[in-house]
């Protein structure tokens, strides 16, 4: 009980101290250090740094787009792009921020990874949105708020755990939870578009107004562009493309495309094709994506290290393991703790997979006790813990946005919070109702 | 058999463009992804990056301890170190030579970048002894003939490949050399030492009689030091000094040292140290660290993705097991060609990393079938690799010693030819 009281302390003062722009993987390196110390678990603090520094699956996929992103800043290919959909952003800017949303969210049901989404999109649609005047943390936090999109995927782990417990397929959970799907992700992007416009975060904005820190990825600056090369332009969207093309679940794959392209592969060919079309020395090529690489390793895998270190810390202190027997334990008010538990314990922790699965396998096969169907209150806890992740500041994709955009991510918490929690209000009332 | 003719041509190439200063990365990457394409097999390249790029015992090694040297280097430790072995060097004139050599040697297991360690230790010690009268050719050479003493550090690419390979710990492979390497090292000492008597290098020479221009001769860019702080002076050599200490073998472990430390742990034991003993903000360390990180990601990692891409290359074109099956023939050569075949390609490449981290990933799983074990042999190619990388003229530690001793390279890469040639034949009868 100590501990719990201690790690809530920790954990608070941890946000607040992030939020008054300390240094974002020294507090939460600090903070998770404490809890180890005060949970008398000292090695779990190397541990998760140990496995967090070499997370195959976050490595491979945001290292490659980073070094992919600084190849298109060397040709100048991010600048055509920018320039080529400007124009066209410009005049939609009204609907710019849910339209981000809305994008995202169709692209991710293509590519589930939360992570891998917001690296592939973010790289094409941050830079355009920031040159349209998007203040860059309003572009990076539309871009997180789409990324749940995967709750469509049948091949999302949770879709298929929930249909095995409801004794029904993967397709009858997608279907059972549509309606408040869609439902939710047009309260995202309606409330995104009012925060958006109530806090003039939408047009007149530069980088170096809002503070963020130019010279990651994809800063559009520099010479003014004459005119637009129509090729160059297109070669940020190559990975993406062929992303979306050879997505398993498009079924569009043939003997020429290869069924299910890495990211690695997609950022390679897309490094290949930009150094070939702007003819760009490949010297100079190769070092300019070794080193954004090894800048986003730098940058975007320390916090991921840091925010694995801090929420070690918080498992050291028994945390996470009480939270989900309370979560157990429940009795009343099913739906409510269904939705919110799972997601308030995703926006700590900034992955919602965990809590979800032990949710679903300790909870939802009771679900009938609850008045509810099995496959509606798995959806509940499957939809709040993406929707936690959405707006959480320590989630890889959000540190990936953030990362693209130059900001800090707690930026983005703070616009994605109202959403997000509407959001959860509105599927609950539509599936537990 | 077209495969495996084609793949020896696209190897020649790779190493003649290494030669020729093509950047490294990109022709190894170059020659994997033909080799790939030619064997019809694209997705070979793209898993055998996918594979080093994320292999978590290269990555949890290798990025830690560069992490740390840059903390290192913000915190001025290093300047302490440095001056700390530097300065009663000056009072043993007789043995000058072979003492910066040694010097050099040691500091380098801490400071491990071979030009990294040249800048620090060159800018004391290189004026210094041109001071006392010693040839500048060959007081540049003393320095740079011990910048191979990262023989010692885990920080390297090689002691983790050939860990994995080996199925060691880093500091295993590490201690399965050291008396090869201290033997190395002592023999590179005397033969310097013979050859400064021998061809009067080491009295009586003022720059001018040699003949340097030290116009261009980079000046001390930081204030000197006034006092070593000795505290601060041990902090770089922390680290290693605790993943020894805490080895299982020496059983000097207690409760109150744990047993075999990572060297993650003792990378951020020693960081934390660092950054309490100088006072540093915490927030520039972090910075600072994670910078590190990714350099040594973009740097060393991306040599290794590119080693293995090459590697991931001809595998695909099926010649590592022709390639084994010769080598069975003749066995015996096997440790020469390791030893050598490094050497020579970092003699004229500046770099035998390369070229060592190819054999190892190619040759050295099969050692046994040699009859040789596979951390020795292993240890044999990076040895050899980094012997070479200290004669040769291309090298970046060599032409930043060069400048300070207002010389061409070439100067020094020919008093350092016979040591470093003695040495490596040295090591691979030891090994």
């Amino acid at each position: 009980m100590v501990m719990n009281v201690f790690a809530a302390l920790v954990t608070v003062l941890a946000f607040a101290a992030i939020l008054k722009g300390l240094e974002v993987r020294l507090t939460l390196l600090a903070a998770g250090l404490v809890l180890a110390v005060a949970s008398w678990s000292l090695a779990a603090f190397p541990e998760a740094f140990m496995r967090s520094m070499t997370t195959s699956g976050l490595i491979s996929v945001i290292l490659p787009v980073m070094g992919f992103a600084a190849v298109m800043e060397l040709t100048g290919c991010d600048r055509h792009l920018v320039k080529l959909v400007t124009d066209f952003l410009m005049k939609m800017r009204a609907v710019l921020v849910p339209g981000a949303v809305l994008a995202t969210f169709l692209i991710n049901i293509a590519i589930p990874s939360a992570a891998g989404c917001a690296a592939a999109v973010g790289i094409v649609l941050v830079p355009a949105m920031i040159a349209a005047g998007v203040h860059p943390a309003m572009a990076a936090a539309a871009l997180l708020a789409g990324t749940w999109g995967s709750v469509f995927n049948p091949g999302l782990m949770h879709n298929p755990v929930i249909a095995k417990i409801a004794g029904v397929s993967p397709m009858d959970v997608i279907f059972g939870h549509s309606r408040a799907s869609i439902v939710g992700i047009l309260v995202v992007a309606a409330l995104s578009f009012i925060i958006a416009k109530v806090f003039q975060q939408d047009r007149g904005w530069t980088p170096e107004k809002a503070g963020a820190i130019v010279g990651g990825a994809g800063q559009a600056q520099a010479l003014p562009l004459e005119r637009v090369n129509l090729l160059w332009a297109l070669i940020p969207t190559v990975p993406l493309i062929l992303l979306v093309l050879t997505s398993d679940r498009l079924g569009l794959t043939t003997a020429w495309l290869p069924k299910g392209l890495t990211v690695l592969e997609a950022m390679a060919i897309g490094t290949v094709l930009g150094m070939l079309a702007t003819w760009t020395s490949p010297e100079k090529v190769t070092r300019h994506f070794f080193d954004g690489m090894g800048r986003a390793y730098g940058l975007v895998m320390g916090i991921i290290i840091a925010a694995g270190v801090f929420i070690a810390g918080l498992e050291a202190a028994g945390v996470v393991k009480a939270f989900l027997e309370a979560l157990k334990a429940t009795t009343s008010a099913v739906p409510f703790i269904g939705t919110f538990g799972p997601m308030l314990l995703t926006v700590v922790v900034g992955s919602g997979d965990a809590v979800t699965l032990a949710f679903n396998n300790a909870v939802t096969p009771q679900a009938a006790q609850f008045g509810l169907t099995p496959a509606h209150l798995g959806s509940l806890a499957m939809i709040g813990g993406a929707l936690g992740r959405s707006m959480s500041p320590v989630a890889a994709a959000a540190i990936i946005a953030a990362g693209l955009a130059g900001v800090n991510p707690v930026e983005l918490t703070k616009r994605n919070a109202i959403p997000m929690l509407a959001a959860a209000v509105a599927v609950m009332l539509i599936l537990g109702g | 058999m077209f495969l495996n003719i084609a793949a020896a041509v696209v190897t020649v190439l790779t190493f003649v463009a290494i030669i020729r200063r093509v950047e490294t990365r990109l022709a190894l990457l170059t020659g994997g992804l033909v080799m790939a394409l030619l064997a019809l097999n694209p997705q070979a390249w793209s898993q055998a990056f996918f594979n080093s790029m994320t292999t978590a015992g290269l990555i949890s090694v290798i990025l830690p301890v560069m992490g740390f040297a840059a903390v290192m280097e913000v915190t001025g430790c290093n300047r302490h170190l440095v001056k700390m072995l530097t300065d009663p060097l000056l009072r043993v004139r007789m043995v000058l030579v072979p003492a910066a050599m040694l010097v050099t040697y040691v500091i380098n297991t801490a400071i491990s970048s071979a030009a990294g360690c040249t800048a620090a230790v060159g800018v004391v010690l290189i004026p210094a002894m041109m001071a006392a009268g010693i040839h500048p050719a060959m007081a540049a050479a003393a320095v740079f003939a011990g910048t191979w003493g990262s023989v010692f550090s885990p920080g390297s690419p090689h002691p983790a490949v050939i860990a994995k390979i080996a199925n060691l710990s880093v500091m295993d492979v590490i201690l399965a050399h050291k008396w090869a390497s201290i033997v190395g090292a002592f023999l590179v000492a005397v033969l310097l030492f013979a050859e400064s008597k021998l061809f009067k290098q080491d009295r009586d020479w003022t720059p001018e009689k040699a003949g340097s221009d030290l116009s261009k001769a980079k000046g001390g860019t930081q204030e000197a030091l006034e006092k070593v702080n000795l505290i601060r002076a041990v902090v770089p050599t922390v680290p290693l000094i605790l993943l020894i200490l805490t080895l299982p073998q020496l059983g000097l472990t207690t409760g109150f040292l744990p047993k075999g430390l990572s060297v993650l742990e003792a990378m951020l034991i020693g960081t934390v140290l660092g950054m309490l003993i100088t006072w540093t903000s915490p927030v520039k360390v972090t910075k600072d660290f994670f910078d590190g990180m990714g350099r040594a990601y973009a740097g060393v990692i991306g040599i290794i993705i590119a080693a293995g891409v090459f590697i991931g290359g001809l595998q695909a074109a099926g010649v590592i097991d022709g390639l084994i099956n010769l080598l069975k023939t003749v066995k015996s050569a096997v440790p020469l060609l390791g030893t050598f075949g490094p050497f020579l390609l970092a003699v004229l490449s500046g770099s035998g990393d390369a070229a060592a981290l190819a054999f190892n990933n190619a040759v050295t799983p099969h050692a046994a079938d040699f009859g040789v074990k596979a951390v020795d042999l292993g240890n044999l190619a990076w040895i050899g690799g980094a012997l070479g990388r200290s004669m040769s003229p291309v090298s970046a530690a060599c032409i930043i010693a060069a400048g300070f001793a207002g010389l061409s390279p070439f100067e020094l890469a020919k008093r350092n030819a016979v040591p470093m040639i003695v040495a490596a034949l040295a090591v691979m009868l030891l090994l």
